[in-house]
Formats: C-alpha cells, sequence, structure tokens
C-alpha cells in the first residue's frame, strides 16, 4: 500500500516535472501566400527575440522546436512579402498566410482600356484601394471617396442615404452642359443622372456595394482620359470590382449595425418666446387689431405651452448592413461571389433606404489563348422620401422646423393633430398618410473574350449591359394640404434605361532587349442609351384607403419620354519606354455622338505625355533613400457631351401646355443649331511622383491647366421672336491649380503611424462668355471671376436708433434703400473654393487600429435658404430661430437682428430683409469647413484566438461618421453642393456604428 | 502568324471603315417632331393652334414648376385688380402678398406679360402662314383655322398695347410708341428679327385688320362655326371689336354699338336674366355669358400648385376643418364693397371668411373651384354683359342716351337693383360704375381707368396720377437687353 502510493507520488512528480521541466516541444504549420493561397518556400520562421529558426520546405512546411512556455511568438519572414508574427499559445500547428509587399511603385493601376504600373504611369490618376473604401461605413461608394483623392471633390444637395452626389473632377468645367465625370463599372459606361421622378433626390450610381470594390481610379488629365474622348471633359471614374484568386474558397462576413442622428443642432424659439415675438411682430405693423387676436388666439406668454417640432420629426435612425461574400478558384477559374444587405433610416423621419445586391465576377481560362471574363451585378435598392425639397408648406422638413411651438402636436387622445391654425399639414400627418417610395432594379453586366493571338498580342472583345427599371409610387392623402384640392393624388411613375455597349480591342506589349518597352491600343467602341418613362397620376381617392391604384381616380396626367443617344469611337494608344526611364504615350480618338448637330457630329481627340524618372539615372546612383522621382508632362484634349438629347434639331412637342379643350396640341418649342457640338476641355498637367526611404515618404506633386472651350451658353433671342434662346457653342473658361499628395509612415514597427494627406488649390476663371467683353450678369457670370460669383449689395446690420435694417452702399456708405448701384462682389463664390482635401491619420498597435479622417473646404459661400425662412419676422405663421430673439426693440440697441416687421418691407427700407428675393448677402453664410469625418477604431484578434474560433480573420470595429465640424456656416450642412437649392433638404447624419469582420 | 495579325489588323481597319457612316449615331427623338413636317398637314396645323389657344394660359412650362409666370392662368386676372382699387391683402401675418408689390404700384412691379403675349403671337403666326399653304385642305378648313389664329393675335396684340402703351387718346408727353408688330412666322433661325415698337396706332390698327379679318374668314362660305365659348367665333370677334372700338372712342363708338349689336344676336353667350342666375352662373364649369372663354381642361393645365398659383388660391382661402387651402390673401376691398348698393345680387358672389388670425375677410366668389377641386376654373374673357356696357358707354357717350339707359338697366334690373336715371356726365358715370362692379376681379378694372386718362384711385395708398410713369408696364430689361432696337417706356 505504502509502496503504491510512493509510486503514485512518483508519476505524479515525474508527470509535474515534465510539465516545468520538459520545456520544448515542436509546432509545425505550413506558411502560404495571401493572394495566391499557394504555398511558399523558403520562409523564415523564427522565434522571436532567440536565434532559434528554420525554413519551410518545398511544401511550404516547417517544423520549430519552441520552449513549453506559452509567449511563444513566431516571426515569419519572407522576400517581398510582409512579416506578420504569430502568438503560439499552446496550438502545436500554426498555419500562416503572409501578404504580398507592394512597393508602390509596382502597385498596378486600371487605366483606360488596360492597365499600367504606377511607375509607368505619365498621365495624372489618382487611385482609391478598395480597402480604403469599406473602411466607411455608407452605403454609396461616392461618399467613401470623399476627402481622398486629390482633384476631386464631392458633395450633395442633400444628406438623403442614397441621394446623388456631385462630383467635380479639377473644378466645374461647364456652365450649362454636364458636370459629372464618366463612370466605368467593370468596362460599363454608366450615366450617373437621376432617373427617378418624385423622390427626393436618387443616385443611379448607389446600387453598388461598395464592398465588392476592389479599387477606384480618377483619371483626370487628357492624357489619362483622352481615350474615352468626347464622354471624358469632367473626368472618368473607373470602379473595378473584386476578383476571386487561386486557393481555398475564403468566405467573409461583414456585419455592421449603427444609429444616426443630427450631425449638427438646431436652436428654435420655445413656446413662451414665440408668444411674445409673434406679437411684437403683428403689433409693430400697426395692426392693433391683429395683436389682439394673437392675445386671444395663443395667451399669454406665462401660460404658452411649448411643443417640439423638431423633436417629433427626428428619430434616432438605424443602420444596418450585412454582406457575405465568397471568393477563390483554381488555375483555370476564378471566382467572386458577394450577396449583401443594407438598410439606413435618416434621423428626418420619412426618408429611408434599403438596398440588397448579388454580384457574380468569373475569370476562366479556356485554353492557353483564350479566356473569358464576367461580371455581373444584381442590385435593388428601395428608397423612402417625402417630397422634393422646395418651398412647400408641406415638406416635412420645412413644416417641422417651422412648427408653431405653441400647436399641440398630438391631440388629447393620442392621434395627430391635424387641425394647425398655421393651415399647415401636420409634418406627422404626412409621414403616416401620404407616400412616395421609389424601386430601383438594376442588372449591370460584362463579359469578355480574350485571345491571345501571339504572347503580348491580346484580342479583347467585351459586351455590356446596364438595364435598369425604376418604379416609383406618389400618394397625396386627400386629408393632407398636398392632396385636399385635388381630393387626393395617385402618381405611377416608371423608368427604363437600357444601356448597351461594346468594346473591341487589340494590345501589344513587347519588352525589346530588357530596354525598349513598347505597348500599343487599337480598339472601337459603340454605346447606345435609350431612356423611357411613364409618368401618370390621377386625381380623387374615393377614401383615402385607396392611395395605392390608379384605378378609380380621374386621370390627370399621362405622358412619356424617350431619350436616346448613340456615341461612336475608334481610338489607339502607343506607348514607348526606355530603360525604365523615359516614358512616352500618346492617344487619339475619333469620337462621335447623336446628341451633335449634323454639321458636327465626329470630333478628334488627342493627347500626348512623357515622364523622366530622374531616379533610375545612373548619376542618382549615390542617393539610395530615392526610390523614384518622377517627372511627368502631358498636354491633350478630351470632350463633353453631357447635351441634351437633341439640340441640333428644330422641334414641335406636344404636351400638357399644348393641349386645349382635351384636345392634343403641338408647340414649336426648340430652335435648332445644327453647328452644335460638344465642349472642348484642354488640360495641361505636370507632376511630380516621388518615393523616398523604401516608401516612408511618398506621394506626388500635380499643377494643371484645365481649359474649357466651345462652352455651350445659350445666346438670347427676342421673345418676340417665340424663343427665348438658342445654344451654341461659345465661350471658355478655366480651371487651374495644384494638388498635392502626401503619405507618410511617421512611425514603423509594433507601433504603426501612417498618414495620408492632401490638398488641392484650384481657381476658375471665367475667360470669355457670348459676345466679346460682355458679362452676362443675369446668369451670375463675369469675365474674369469665377463661376458662382455674386453681386449684390452688402447686408451692414442693424441701425441702432431705429431697428432698420442697413445696407452698404457701392462706396461703402449706409443706406436703407439699396438700389442696383450699391452692388458689389462678395468675397467668395458659391462653387469652387480656394482648396480642400482630406488628412488621414492611423495608428496601429498589434491588432488594435484607430484612423482618423478629417476632410475640410475653404473659400466657398453658400446661400442658407432655411435660415431666411426661420428669420423671416414671422412674415409666415411659423416658428423661427433662437436668434430672433436678439431683435432690435430699443433705441441704442447693438445687435444683428433688425426690428420684426412682418411686412413685405420695413417702413423706411426699400429692400426686403426677408429671403433670396431682398438680394442681399445677409443670408449668404461662409461655407468653409474641417469635419471630422470619420473616427474608427478597430481590433483584428490574434490569431492564436482566431483559429481557435476556425477562422482566418476577424476585426471588430465601431467607428463615427460626421462626428464633429468645425464652421460658420450658419445653415444645416455645409456639404451642400454649392450653388444649389438648399431648402427644405436635409442634412447628413451623424451616425456611430458597431461592426464585424469575420473570414474563413 | 504575321497572316493572323495581318488579319486582325485588316478587321480594325473594317471598324474604323464603319465609322465613316454616320447613320450609325441616328437616333430619333419620340416625344417631339421635325419643324419642317410639323405643319404640312391640316391635323398638324389644327394642333398648333390649339397650342396658340393653351399659351393663352401661360408660356411654355408653366405647368411645370411653382410659381411660374402665368398669362390668363392668373397674372392678367389679378394683376389689373392688384394695379388698381377693387382689391386689398390680408394682414400681413397671414399673408403669402403675392402680388403685393403690384398692389401698392411699386415701381417695376406691373403686368409681365411680353413673354406670353408674344408667344401666342409667334404661335398664331405659324398657323396662319401655314393654313394658306395646305394643299389637302379645303377654303372653309383653311378659312377656319386662319380666323381663329387671327382672333387670337388681335386679341393679344390688344392685351399688349394697353399694357404697354398710352391710349392713343391719351398719349402723355407724346409718348406715342407701342409694341413690335411681327406678323410673320419664325419657323428658323435666319428669320429671328430684333424689331422696333410700331407706333400705338398702328398697333391698334392691325388689331382691327386682324378682326376684321378674322370676321370675313368667319363668314365665308362653307365655314362651320367653331364650339364657343371656348374657341374664337364670329359672335366672340363682334364682341372684342365692339371692346376695341370703345378704347378708341372719339369716331369709333358708332363702330363700337354697331359690332355690339351683331355679339349680342349672334346666339354666342347667354345673358343671364335673374339674380338667381347670375348668382349661380359663376357656380357652373363653363360661364353661360361667356363669349370666349380660356378652358382648363384638367388639372394638368393649372399652374402648380393649384393651392398656391391659381386664381382662386389668390382670391380664397377656404377652410375644411383640418387645414386651410389656398392663400386668399387678395380680398375685397372696404371701396368697393361700399358701391354696391342693397340687394346687388353680385355682393352675392361673395364670401365672408375668418383667417387664422382671426382677420375677417370678404373674398370674390367668381372663382370658386367650379370644375370640381380647388383652384380648377375656366377664365371668362369676354362676358355677354360686358357687350352690354360696352354698348351702354358707346350709346351714352354718342349722345343717344335712351339707348344707354336700357343696356345700363338690364344689367343693373339683372342684379336686382332698379332702374337709374341719369343723363349726360352723370350718365356715363354710372355706366362706368355699373362696369366696375360687374367686371371686378375679371381683370378689368386698372384698363377701364387708363383707357381714358384717369388717375387710379387706391385703397390703402395714394391715388396714382395717370401722369405718373407707373401708369405703363416696363419693356423687361432681358429683353431690352437682347433687341437694342426696343425703346423702354419712360422713366424706367
Amino acid at each position: 500500500m505504502k509502496k503504491k502510493t510512493l509510486l503514485f507520488v512518483f508519476v505524479l512528480m515525474i508527470s509535474w516535472q515534465t510539465n516545468v521541466f520538459a520545456q520544448e516541444r515542436q509546432v509545425t504549420g505550413t506558411v502560404s501566400s495571401t493572394e495566391t493561397n499557394d504555398v511558399l518556400l523558403g520562409v523564415t520562421v523564427q522565434l522571436k527575440n532567440t536565434s532559434v529558426g528554420t525554413v519551410t520546405d518545398l511544401d511550404g512546411s516547417y517544423s520549430i522546436t519552441v520552449p513549453g512556455n506559452e509567449n511563444n511568438i513566431l516571426v515569419f519572414t519572407y522576400m517581398g512579402f510582409e512579416s506578420r508574427e504569430i502568438e503560439v499559445g499552446d496550438r502545436n500547428v500554426v498555419n500562416v498566410s503572409l501578404s504580398e509587399f507592394v512597393e508602390s511603385l509596382d502597385e498596378v493601376l486600371v487605366v483606360g482600356y488596360g492597365t499600367q504600373k504606377r511607375k509607368e504611369v505619365s498621365g495624372a490618376i489618382s487611385s482609391v484601394k478598395g480597402e480604403e473604401i469599406a473602411k466607411i461605413t455608407t452605403p454609396g461608394f461616392d461618399r467613401a471617396i470623399q476627402g481622398k483623392a486629390a482633384g476631386v471633390q464631392i458633395n450633395s444637395s442633400n444628406g438623403i442615404p442614397g441621394g446623388a452626389t456631385e462630383v467635380r473632377i479639377r473644378g466645374t468645367g461647364s456652365i450649362n452642359a454636364g458636370n459629372q465625370p464618366l463612370y466605368i463599372i467593370d468596362g460599363v459606361q454608366v450615366t450617373s443622372d437621376s432617373r427617378t421622378a418624385n423622390l427626393a433626390s436618387s443616385n443611379p450610381l448607389s446600387g453598388l456595394n461598395s464592398e465588392d470594390i476592389a479599387s477606384i481610379e480618377i483619371l483626370k488629365d487628357a492624357a489619362a482620359a483622352s481615350i474615352y474622348g468626347a464622354q471624358a471633359g469632367n473626368g472618368v471614374i473607373i470602379i473595378t470590382t473584386k476578383k476571386g484568386s487561386t486557393g481555398k474558397p475564403v468566405i467573409s462576413l461583414d456585419v455592421y449595425t449603427g444609429i444616426t442622428s443630427m450631425a449638427q443642432d438646431i436652436d428654435l424659439l420655445n413656446g413662451p418666446q414665440w408668444v411674445v415675438l409673434n406679437r411684437e411682430a403683428q403689433v409693430n405693423t400697426g395692426n392693433v387689431l391683429a395683436g389682439y387676436y394673437a392675445d386671444a388666439l395663443y395667451g399669454s406668454p406665462e401660460s404658452a405651452p411649448t411643443y417640439d417640432w423638431l423633436d417629433a420629426i427626428t428619430r434616432s435612425g438605424k443602420i444596418y448592413n450585412a454582406q457575405l461574400s465568397v471568393s477563390g478558384g483554381t488555375e483555370k477559374t476564378k471566382y467572386y461571389l458577394s450577396g449583401s444587405y443594407n438598410s439606413q433610416e435618416h434621423q428626418f423621419k420619412g426618408y429611408d433606404f434599403a438596398r440588397g445586391t448579388f454580384r457574380v465576377n468569373m475569370d476562366n481560362e479556356l485554353s492557353d489563348k483564350i479566356s473569358l471574363q464576367t461580371r455581373i451585378n444584381l442590385s435593388s435598392v428601395k428608397q423612402h422620401s417625402m417630397d422634393v425639397p422646395s418651398f412647400q408648406t408641406y415638406n416635412i422638413f420645412i413644416s417641422g422646423l417651422a412648427g408653431v411651438p405653441v400647436e399641440p402636436i398630438y391631440n388629447e387622445d393620442g392621434s395627430i393633430n391635424t387641425n394647425l391654425r398655421s393651415g399647415w399639414d401636420n409634418p406627422l400627418f404626412s409621414i403616416a398618410n401620404n407616400k412616395n417610395t421609389g424601386i430601383t432594379n438594376q442588372v449591370v453586366g460584362n463579359f469578355a473574350l480574350n485571345y491571345d493571338i501571339i504572347p503580348g498580342l491580346r484580342f479583347k472583345s467585351s459586351y455590356s449591359l446596364e438595364y435598369t427599371t425604376v418604379k416609383e409610387e406618389l400618394f397625396y392623402d386627400p386629408r393632407s394640404t398636398a392632396g385636399i384640392a385635388l381630393n387626393g393624388v395617385v402618381r405611377f411613375n416608371e423608368a427604363e434605361v437600357t444601356n448597351w455597349q461594346t468594346d473591341q480591342t487589340l494590345t501589344f506589349n513587347k519588352l525589346i532587349n530588357d530596354k525598349h518597352s513598347i505597348n500599343a491600343l487599337l480598339g472601337f467602341n459603340y454605346r447606345n442609351e435609350t431612356f423611357t418613362n411613364l409618368n401618370t397620376q390621377g386625381n380623387g381617392v374615393a377614401i383615402p384607403e385607396f392611395g395605392e391604384t390608379l384605378t378609380g381616380t380621374t386621370p390627370a396626367v399621362l405622358s412619356s419620354a424617350y431619350n436616346q443617344f448613340i456615341t461612336v469611337g475608334v481610338f489607339g494608344r502607343v506607348g514607348y519606354t526606355f530603360d525604365d526611364k523615359y516614358i512616352i504615350q500618346a492617344t487619339l480618338r475619333r469620337d462621335g455622338s447623336s446628341r451633335f448637330g449634323s454639321n458636327n457630329k465626329f470630333g478628334w481627340f488627342p493627347a500626348i505625355s512623357g515622364a523622366w524618372r530622374i531616379a533610375q539615372e545612373s548619376f542618382m546612383e549615390d542617393t539610395g533613400f530615392i526610390s523614384e522621382l518622377k517627372l511627368r508632362a502631358s498636354y491633350g484634349e478630351t470632350g463633353n457631351s453631357e447635351i441634351s438629347f437633341y439640340p441640333g434639331l428644330s422641334l414641335f412637342a406636344s404636351n400638357a401646355d399644348a393641349s386645349y379643350n382635351s384636345n392634343a396640341g403641338i408647340l414649336f418649342n426648340q430652335l435648332g443649331n445644327s453647328d452644335l457640338g460638344w465642349e472642348r476641355n484642354v488640360t495641361t498637367n505636370f507632376g511630380l511622383d516621388y518615393s523616398l526611404f523604401r516608401d516612408r515618404i511618398s506621394g506626388s506633386l500635380d499643377y494643371f491647366v484645365r481649359t474649357t472651350k466651345d462652352l455651350l451658353l445659350n445666346r438670347p433671342l427676342p421673345n418676340t421672336s417665340g424663343f427665348s434662346s438658342i445654344a451654341e457653342n461659345i465661350g471658355s473658361l478655366e480651371n487651374r491649380g495644384w494638388e498635392i499628395g502626401l503619405n507618410t509612415v511617421n512611425l514603423d514597427g509594433d507601433f504603426k503611424w501612417t498618414t495620408n494627406f492632401n490638398i488641392t488649390f484650384i481657381k476658375n476663371e471665367i475667360r470669355s462668355l457670348l459676345n466679346p467683353g460682355e458679362d452676362l450678369p443675369a446668369s451670375n457670370l463675369w469675365i474674369g471671376r469665377p463661376m458662382g460669383s455674386r453681386f449684390m449689395p452688402k447686408w451692414a446690420g442693424v441701425n441702432p436708433a431705429d431697428g432698420r435694417a442697413m445696407w452698404y452702399t457701392k462706396d461703402g456708405d449706409i443706406t436703407y434703400t439699396p438700389t442696383q448701384e450699391d452692388r458689389v462682389f462678395l468675397k467668395d463664390n458659391l462653387t469652387t473654393p480656394d482648396y480642400y482635401g482630406g488628412i488621414t491619420n492611423t495608428f496601429g498597435y498589434k491588432g488594435l487600429e484607430l484612423s482618423m479622417f478629417f476632410q475640410y473646404q475653404v473659400g466657398t459661400m453658400q446661400q442658407d435658404q432655411p435660415r431666411a425662412w426661420l428669420l423671416s419676422d414671422f412674415k409666415y405663421n411659423g416658428n423661427q430661430y433662437v436668434e430672433a430673439l436678439n431683435r432690435w426693440t430699443t433705441p441704442g440697441q447693438i445687435t444683428d437682428t433688425p426690428r420684426l416687421y412682418p411686412g413685405s418691407q420695413a417702413p423706411g427700407t426699400s429692400s426686403s430683409v426677408f429671403g433670396s428675393g431682398g438680394g442681399t448677402d445677409r443670408f449668404y453664410s461662409d461655407a468653409s469647413y474641417l469635419r471630422l469625418k470619420s473616427l474608427s477604431l478597430g481590433y483584428t484578434l490574434p490569431e492564436s484566438l482566431t483559429s481557435r474560433l476556425r477562422l482566418d480573420h476577424l476585426r471588430v470595429y465601431i467607428q463615427g461618421y460626421n462626428l464633429l465640424t468645425w464652421t460658420n456656416y450658419t445653415g444645416l450642412d455645409p456639404e451642400f453642393a454649392a450653388g444649389s437649392y438648399n431648402m427644405g433638404s436635409v442634412p447628413q447624419s451623424r451616425s456611430y456604428t458597431l461592426g464585424i469582420q469575420a473570414s474563413l | 502568324m504575321i497572316l493572323r495579325l495581318q488579319k486582325y489588323i485588316l478587321l480594325s481597319v473594317a471598324v474604323t471603315g464603319m465609322l465613316s457612316c454616320e447613320s450609325m449615331l441616328d437616333t430619333e427623338p419620340r416625344t417631339s417632331i421635325a419643324a419642317g413636317t410639323a405643319l404640312n398637314t391640316y391635323l398638324g396645323v389644327e394642333a398648333a393652334l390649339n397650342g396658340a389657344y393653351a399659351a393663352l394660359r401661360g408660356p411654355e412650362g408653366y405647368t411645370g414648376s411653382p410659381g411660374a409666370a402665368t398669362y390668363y392662368g392668373r397674372e392678367m386676372v389679378i394683376y389689373p385688380e392688384l394695379l388698381a382699387d377693387n382689391v386689398r391683402n390680408v394682414n400681413p401675418g397671414t399673408c403669402s402678398c403675392r402680388g403685393s408689390a403690384q398692389l401698392v404700384n411699386q415701381a417695376g412691379s406691373h403686368l409681365d406679360i411680353w413673354e406670353a403675349a408674344y408667344a401666342v403671337i409667334t404661335k398664331s403666326n405659324l398657323v396662319i402662314d401655314a393654313a394658306d399653304l395646305l394643299e389637302e385642305a379645303s377654303d372653309a378648313e383653311k378659312a377656319v383655322l386662319k380666323a381663329q389664329a387671327l382672333f387670337l393675335r388681335g386679341y393679344v396684340y390688344f392685351d399688349l398695347i394697353k399694357t404697354y402703351a398710352y391710349n392713343p387718346n391719351h398719349i402723355q408727353n407724346g409718348f406715342d410708341l407701342g409694341v413690335p408688330l411681327i406678323l410673320e412666322g419664325v419657323d428658323d433661325y435666319g428669320k429671328v428679327e430684333f424689331p422696333e415698337r410700331a407706333g400705338v396706332t398702328e398697333v391698334y390698327a392691325q388689331i382691327e385688320k386682324d378682326l376684321l379679318q378674322a370676321l370675313d374668314l368667319f363668314s365665308a362660305e362653307g365655314v362651320e362655326s367653331p364650339a364657343s365659348p371656348v374657341y374664337a367665333t364670329e359672335g366672340a370677334t363682334h364682341a372684342l371689336l365692339s371692346r376695341l372700338y370703345l378704347y378708341l372712342g372719339n369716331d369709333r363708338y358708332e363702330d363700337a354699338i354697331i359690332q355690339a349689336d351683331a355679339a349680342l344676336s349672334s346666339g354666342v353667350g347667354t345673358f343671364q336674366e335673374t339674380p338667381e342666375s347670375y348668382v349661380s352662373m359663376w357656380e357652373q364649369a363653363s360661364n353661360p355669358e361667356s363669349m370666349f372663354e380660356l378652358q382648363f381642361a384638367s388639372t394638368a393645365e393649372l399652374p402648380q400648385n393649384p393651392n398656391d398659383n391659381t386664381i382662386q388660391a389668390n382670391y380664397q382661402q377656404i377652410n375644411t376643418g383640418t387645414t386651410r387651402i389656398g392663400f386668399g390673401d387678395i380680398v375685397v376691398a372696404d371701396n368697393l364693397l361700399e358701391e354696391y348698393e342693397a340687394g346687388d345680387a353680385r355682393r352675392e358672389v361673395m364670401v365672408d371668411y375668418v383667417r387664422s388670425d382671426g382677420e375677417q375677410v370678404i373674398e370674390t366668389n367668381k372663382f370658386q373651384g367650379s370644375k370640381g377641386s380647388f383652384g380648377f376654373d375656366n377664365v371668362p374673357v369676354i362676358r355677354v354683359s360686358e357687350v352690354y356696357l360696352n354698348r351702354a358707354e358707346s350709346y351714352a357717350r354718342s349722345g343717344n342716351e335712351g339707348e344707354a339707359l336700357n343696356d345700363l338697366n338690364k344689367i343693373r334690373n339683372r342684379a336686382g337693383l332698379p332702374d337709374a336715371e341719369a343723363s349726360g356726365n352723370e350718365l356715363i358715370e354710372a355706366i362706368l360704375k355699373e362696369r366696375r362692379l360687374e367686371l371686378a376681379f375679371e381683370g378689368h378694372r386698372f384698363f377701364d381707368l387708363t383707357r381714358l386718362g384717369r388717375n387710379i384711385p387706391k385703397e390703402t395708398i395714394p391715388a396714382i396720377s395717370f401722369g405718373d410713369y407707373r401708369i405703363l408696364a416696363p419693356l423687361p430689361l432681358a429683353e431690352l437687353d437682347v433687341n437694342q432696337n426696343l425703346e423702354q417706356n419712360p422713366k424706367y
């Protein structure tokens, strides 16, 4: 017994000893490439801070002896790959994948009809990678590239999810033709014009799931863009989606959820304040009776209640996003499949967005010579919004902001109070009973066949289709202001876009004697896009419940539209690089468009560019810290064909304006100009690309001059001719500026800190208009000044003696009756900032990553239209900003807010103080801003943990969007597109999201 | 290998060759037709004539954008009232105050019908030119198209001349310019003119000529009269001529009487004999008294939005109990109300209304949404009653006081009022007063004062003397900028 016990103790001790003293164990595993999933041979595997090490064998396998404690860290290093440090933990098998280290010079950029290594690029191209885009939790990719690329300015006229954005590459180049760039999604040219009729705003590009994007390239100068000829005048944005790679299937799941709230506070009067001021305003007009009625109706200030209308129409909106993708492939077949769902509720009630997408990207090699490429995206976007922003009383934003604070929102029984003395709708009633929805279903697909005729010579035959349908439904309840007069309104609107294209290209690449690199491209492009729509409206519903059918209503509108355009182009490009040092490239396109007049169907669009990589020269050999120093220069021409569909023709139309006595009529509505053509953009670009200290400091510097000639302007005709104008190609303007991009790795190692900074300085100037030396003040266009200039009397504040509004005369004196003579130019213009850009700082420590992105814009102004309404001296029966409390009341009082006077103009003044009609700058304000656009904190779980969960990768993150804004802008959102109508436009949301990304 | 390469190069060249063919770019607008072919057929010209009628409602696009300027859709009816003394604005606190600048005759704020009027004229010109050239239409078919276009052209030139120029009998400081006379269609850029203003008398002569020619054509053999009152007819042309001669005065009163007689015996328009039928005629979709009435056939033809921008919306607000529709901020002026005698049936075509701030107002009920929804009304442009008053005044001014009293009392009796007894100047004033009461809110008042060279009485501001430059509307600045040959009205 005792012996047995001893034996047991001994065994126990042995085993204990084994635990404590058996210091060594074997860890094995394989190392593979993240990109290709191929196993890697010869990877150094080292135990951190020791000399213990090994290399992987032919199968990528290794075996290493590690101490028995659990604090082991293995370091994997491999030439051309990023090193990794992995905690072993208690695992015995550690499989690792290494990512290729891509030096920025070898990074491949997508260019028109091909790809180029960054070092070989001689034009001006910005690139934003998919990882950057996926980092911003917003459904539209355009919002995600805001502030990330020099020379690209992105704003929007509202903050509706899925709403339209305004993208300006190197300034605004056109006055009357379009200013949006050409979008190419996987080779498919897609128009970004809104296709909806009733929704407050929509964006046909919102069907693209930003997590599917591999990269976005922005072609900014003619050297890069002229291959797209007359479509490229406003720059080109090429979107490339992800494709699969060889190896085991990678399944990724990305889910985030969050809330939205107001990004900016709005301070309105409370009930007692409203009663005091309203009465004071009535009394000031001399209308004592109205003052009396004000008392009778609204009671005394002491007892006045406050109902918070703003609170009633806002909410904490919800964001939800889920995406699942599978990618992988064999040598011959690679696939990327993804599905996603995104929904967003805006903080203003009544604005929602939901989207589902499904993508199939396939690459097949049929033989050594023939390969196929298929890209298909299906999407369905459902939007719900209130009316198109306007000055209408049933716009919920306006009627909600201006809701009279002494009027109850709800009746005592909890129902919505619709008996408002203001005569307006209760916005909650509109939200609950009116309907305005749109569903956009879209297929964007591309199929291409590559045939490698001989090595280096490839024929590519590509066919693309974009097919979009839009179905909209609108209902104005017969009990709402919008519907009552017509006893209810039902609208059904349908639109369809069929956009098909083919591209046939022949490319040739050859490297001769390792010194002469030649590439050539010859191609043909045809695009035919047809837009049709059908608009209906029926008036009069039997009861509100019949708001979802036209049946039973009286037909009021029945109209259809048909717009078609065709473009055809042949193009070529030749590039030659000598010894990796000297680069020259020329492109030429002959392009035609059906939009042009019969005398001017085709045009030539040439470009030439060159680059010199100084760092490759032998005399630079000593300066080893410089890996790239490249001078670039380019000159060329592109065209802007975003003009109307048939501007060359004289046309009669038939529409409601011409029908009489229920008989259809016709009217001569367009006097054609058969000479009409594209606007010409001539771009000169000088650039410098640099990379120092092995990419620790890199970036580029560009100087550009973009001159737009043959501007499409409407030459006014006397109305006695029956026409007001005829379109002509005349006039020019210029955008000139600097773009600076700087990327630095400030700290490397365990603690990593990187900074990406870009800034664009730009100056816009009108060079000539219709007649030599003649301005067009009625259109706010002056030669020698930027577009968006404003010329009006300047507001001089309030006379302390009597509270009258004052203006400056042109000589700087005070006047109460400004005239046309007193107009001066305001300092800033509406459209072109002095400079803009963004800065991202990313801090990483082990798995933790903190990223801060600021976006800024300086030197524009904006007319704040809602403010004019909300400081209108109770001219309208609504609420006012709290600023109204500062109104002048007593002689000697110094204030900015005049004596309240609801009439059209206060006695002793000649100009209306209120609104834009006053024609003064009182409600214009500086729209410069600095915004903390996003702040995110992510944590990637260490591999030791993820592997236990049988995952390759697991990251959790939180993100705030539109967190902080520094601006003097008085309005709701300084990002409102410059010069746009912002009355009733809803601002962007602030959002907080929490997400998780996992892959296995 | 080389051979295959050549094959592809050849293919590319072939593709390039295709480009020489411009037909690849052929597209055709389907919602428009080319100008060259539109007016070659009777149906095409008839449709263009429809377009000309329609343009009386407002210039192209007025239905599409809220608050867009209109012609008879609103401005031409309410502005002549605002510019004179029949109406006032409600309290500022509840006022949209559209047209408030016109109400106080603010400098530069006047009728602005230039673009809209010339739109009708140029459309009529195209019809007049094309009708003659029609190959497959009978003479009667051509005549009926042309007659209507001439009526429209004459009608609209009359609007222009009384808005932008002095009455030939009341020229101030020798300023006798009228408006440019455009009498040929513009169907090509090359035909765009930069015309000067014709003289006042020249324009009146052209209007008379157009209307007389229209009469000839309406009465030509085989011509079938278009349907009254929504289309121009022989009767409507006579009625308009009676108005024209009344405006010309002097030796034209005889002509005015002859034309009025012809109009009243034409069978176009039915005089309402009793006070009851008078009050109820304003409730009817088409006013039985109309000799020419501008038709709004569907709500899609109304100015956007009917709640804000129609005639009714300006004259009336209604309280449904849950909401208030319309602005209704142009209400009946006190000095007009005082003019109505007790028992006047026309006082019943008004409604009392309490606004949201408690203000008690009286609104006209002549535009009451008689076609079934708010803001949806036709606009009576020429009424039988006006023709009686044209004739009464012409009789009175040419000395036939008995006939004048007959016509005057026809209007008075029908309103439930006793016969008037007056003679000489008093009689003329009684007829003018009756004209004001009868035609109030229909867009006559300002012109009935200016045609006689009278000062404009106002409710809230001092009267505007006839010598004041604000009597004439300013020509649009944009038009002056484009056409250097135009001379602006004095002092603008």
